[in-house]
Protein backbone atom coordinates (compact mmCIF):
# COMPACT_ATOMS: atom_id res chain seq x y z
CA UNK A 1 0.00 0.00 0.00
CA UNK A 2 1.81 3.42 -1.05
CA UNK A 3 1.79 6.03 1.71
CA UNK A 4 1.51 9.53 0.66
CA UNK A 5 4.67 11.40 2.03
CA UNK A 6 3.41 14.15 3.43
CA UNK A 7 5.37 17.93 4.54
CA UNK A 8 3.87 18.88 7.81
CA UNK A 9 5.23 22.61 7.47
CA UNK A 10 3.94 25.11 4.80
CA UNK A 11 7.20 26.93 4.32
CA UNK A 12 9.57 24.05 3.78
CA UNK A 13 7.06 22.20 1.35
CA UNK A 14 6.82 25.71 -0.74
CA UNK A 15 10.63 25.64 -0.24
CA UNK A 16 11.22 22.10 -1.45
CA UNK A 17 8.22 22.58 -4.39
CA UNK A 18 10.58 25.49 -5.71
CA UNK A 19 13.59 23.78 -5.07
CA UNK A 20 13.13 20.63 -6.63
CA UNK A 21 10.15 22.37 -9.58
CA UNK A 22 7.46 20.41 -8.73
CA UNK A 23 3.99 21.49 -8.38
CA UNK A 24 2.66 21.88 -4.74
CA UNK A 25 -0.68 19.82 -3.51
CA UNK A 26 -1.87 21.33 -0.36
CA UNK A 27 -4.81 19.35 1.49
CA UNK A 28 -6.33 21.95 4.03
CA UNK A 29 -7.81 19.26 6.74
CA UNK A 30 -10.06 19.45 9.75
CA UNK A 31 -9.46 16.10 10.56
CA UNK A 32 -7.64 16.00 14.18
CA UNK A 33 -3.82 16.23 14.43
CA UNK B 1 -6.23 5.31 -1.58
CA UNK B 2 -3.46 3.66 -3.78
CA UNK B 3 -4.02 5.60 -7.01
CA UNK B 4 -4.33 8.58 -5.27
CA UNK B 5 -0.91 8.18 -3.18
CA UNK B 6 0.99 6.82 -6.22
CA UNK B 7 -0.24 10.23 -8.56
CA UNK B 8 0.79 12.35 -5.46
CA UNK B 9 4.48 10.66 -4.61
CA UNK B 10 4.72 10.69 -8.64
CA UNK B 11 4.23 14.91 -9.43
CA UNK B 12 3.94 16.42 -6.45
CA UNK B 13 5.60 17.96 -2.99
CA UNK B 14 2.54 17.36 -0.89
CA UNK B 15 1.83 19.06 2.52
CA UNK B 16 -0.70 18.93 5.15
CA UNK B 17 -2.42 21.86 6.43
CA UNK B 18 -4.83 21.88 9.48
CA UNK B 19 -7.47 24.71 9.46
CA UNK B 20 -6.50 25.86 13.21
CA UNK B 21 -3.34 27.21 12.32
CA UNK B 22 -2.80 30.34 10.91
CA UNK B 23 -1.12 28.87 7.78
CA UNK B 24 -4.67 27.63 7.09
CA UNK B 25 -5.93 31.40 7.39
CA UNK B 26 -3.57 32.77 5.48
CA UNK B 27 -4.58 30.27 2.64
CA UNK B 28 -8.22 31.67 2.93
CA UNK B 29 -10.05 28.57 3.14
CA UNK B 30 -14.00 28.37 3.24
CA UNK B 31 -14.16 24.90 4.14
CA UNK B 32 -12.77 21.74 4.93
CA UNK B 33 -11.00 19.64 3.06
CA UNK B 34 -10.07 21.77 0.74
CA UNK B 35 -6.96 20.98 -1.66
CA UNK B 36 -4.62 23.46 -3.35
CA UNK B 37 -2.41 22.95 -6.57
CA UNK B 38 0.29 24.81 -7.13
CA UNK B 39 2.72 25.17 -9.36
CA UNK B 40 6.37 25.15 -8.45
CA UNK B 41 6.46 29.00 -8.88
CA UNK B 42 4.04 29.69 -5.89
CA UNK B 43 1.32 30.44 -8.31
CA UNK B 44 -2.38 28.68 -7.08
CA UNK B 45 -3.59 27.04 -9.99
CA UNK B 46 -6.85 24.91 -8.70
CA UNK B 47 -8.68 23.95 -5.32
CA UNK B 48 -11.35 21.71 -4.53
CA UNK B 49 -13.37 22.10 -1.65
CA UNK B 50 -15.07 19.10 -0.18
CA UNK B 51 -14.26 15.40 0.21
CA UNK B 52 -13.73 13.35 -2.82
CA UNK B 53 -13.82 9.35 -2.99
CA UNK B 54 -11.01 8.10 -4.24
CA UNK B 55 -11.89 7.77 -8.15
CA UNK B 56 -13.20 10.82 -7.77
CA UNK B 57 -9.71 12.50 -6.13
CA UNK B 58 -7.70 10.52 -9.04
CA UNK B 59 -9.36 13.02 -11.80
CA UNK B 60 -9.24 16.32 -9.43
CA UNK B 61 -5.79 15.45 -9.32
CA UNK B 62 -5.49 15.03 -12.86
CA UNK B 63 -7.13 18.16 -13.48
CA UNK B 64 -4.96 19.93 -11.21
CA UNK B 65 -2.42 18.55 -12.47
CA UNK B 66 -3.66 19.87 -16.45
CA UNK B 67 -3.76 23.39 -14.80
CA UNK B 68 -0.10 23.63 -13.37
CA UNK B 69 0.98 22.37 -16.75
CA UNK B 70 -1.07 24.93 -18.48
CA UNK B 71 -0.34 27.26 -16.58
CA UNK B 72 3.41 26.95 -17.06
CA UNK B 73 2.88 27.01 -21.03
CA UNK B 74 3.21 23.43 -21.34
CA UNK B 75 0.08 22.87 -23.28
CA UNK B 76 1.14 19.25 -24.67
CA UNK B 77 1.21 17.87 -20.86
CA UNK B 78 -1.67 20.17 -20.27
CA UNK B 79 -3.77 18.72 -22.92
CA UNK B 80 -2.86 15.16 -21.74
CA UNK B 81 -3.81 15.56 -18.19
CA UNK B 82 -6.94 16.97 -19.52
CA UNK B 83 -8.10 14.29 -21.41
CA UNK B 84 -7.70 11.87 -19.28
CA UNK B 85 -9.99 13.64 -16.83
CA UNK B 86 -12.60 14.21 -19.89
CA UNK B 87 -12.46 10.36 -20.63
CA UNK B 88 -12.30 8.88 -17.43
CA UNK B 89 -13.71 11.48 -15.08
CA UNK B 90 -16.29 11.29 -12.96
CA UNK B 91 -19.57 13.31 -13.37
CA UNK B 92 -18.99 16.76 -14.17
CA UNK B 93 -15.63 16.59 -14.08
CA UNK B 94 -15.33 14.90 -17.79
CA UNK B 95 -17.24 18.50 -18.49
CA UNK B 96 -14.76 20.09 -16.74
CA UNK B 97 -11.35 18.28 -18.75
CA UNK B 98 -12.96 18.49 -22.08
CA UNK B 99 -13.53 22.54 -21.35
CA UNK B 100 -10.14 22.60 -20.63
CA UNK B 101 -8.98 20.00 -23.23
CA UNK B 102 -10.43 22.45 -25.73
CA UNK B 103 -7.96 25.55 -24.52
CA UNK B 104 -4.66 23.31 -24.44
CA UNK B 105 -5.34 22.24 -27.69
CA UNK B 106 -5.75 25.62 -28.74
CA UNK B 107 -2.12 27.08 -26.94
CA UNK B 108 -0.34 23.69 -28.09
CA UNK B 109 -1.54 24.44 -31.30
CA UNK B 110 -0.29 27.93 -31.48
CA UNK B 111 -3.77 29.28 -31.51
CA UNK B 112 -5.40 26.19 -33.21
CA UNK B 113 -9.18 27.67 -33.39
CA UNK B 114 -10.20 23.83 -34.88
CA UNK B 115 -8.80 21.81 -32.25
CA UNK B 116 -10.56 24.17 -29.81
CA UNK B 117 -13.95 24.01 -31.32
CA UNK B 118 -13.38 20.27 -31.81
CA UNK B 119 -13.31 19.91 -28.06
CA UNK B 120 -16.02 22.47 -27.34
CA UNK B 121 -18.36 20.44 -29.79
CA UNK B 122 -17.84 17.45 -27.71
CA UNK B 123 -18.41 18.96 -24.78
CA UNK B 124 -21.99 20.54 -25.98
CA UNK B 125 -22.67 16.86 -27.30
CA UNK B 126 -21.55 14.81 -24.44
CA UNK B 127 -22.77 17.48 -21.50
CA UNK B 128 -25.49 19.14 -22.74
CA UNK B 129 -26.76 20.63 -19.24
CA UNK B 130 -23.11 21.57 -17.96
CA UNK B 131 -22.04 24.46 -16.38
CA UNK B 132 -18.88 23.93 -18.52
CA UNK B 133 -20.78 24.10 -21.59
CA UNK B 134 -22.84 27.04 -20.40
CA UNK B 135 -19.61 28.83 -20.11
CA UNK B 136 -17.96 27.71 -23.05
CA UNK B 137 -20.88 28.31 -25.33
CA UNK B 138 -20.31 32.25 -26.50
CA UNK B 139 -17.56 31.23 -28.23
CA UNK B 140 -18.40 28.18 -29.83
CA UNK B 141 -19.48 28.28 -33.13
CA UNK B 142 -20.06 25.16 -35.68
CA UNK B 143 -17.05 24.19 -37.59
CA UNK B 144 -17.98 26.04 -40.83
CA UNK B 145 -17.77 29.29 -39.00
CA UNK B 146 -15.33 31.72 -37.76
CA UNK B 147 -15.36 32.55 -34.23
CA UNK B 148 -16.61 35.99 -33.74
CA UNK B 149 -14.75 36.68 -30.91
CA UNK B 150 -11.43 37.64 -31.64
CA UNK B 151 -9.10 35.77 -29.10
Amino acid sequence: MAQVNWETDLTTARERAQGEGKPLFVDLTGAPQ
Amino acid sequence: MEAVASLLNEHFVMVKVHRTTDEAQALGYLWTPTVIFYSADGIERMRSVGYLPEATMVNRIRLGLGAVHLGEKRNDEAAMWFRLAAEGGVGDQRAEGRYWLGVARFRAGGGDKVAWQEEWGRLREEHPDSEWTQKASPLWVPAREKPKVRL
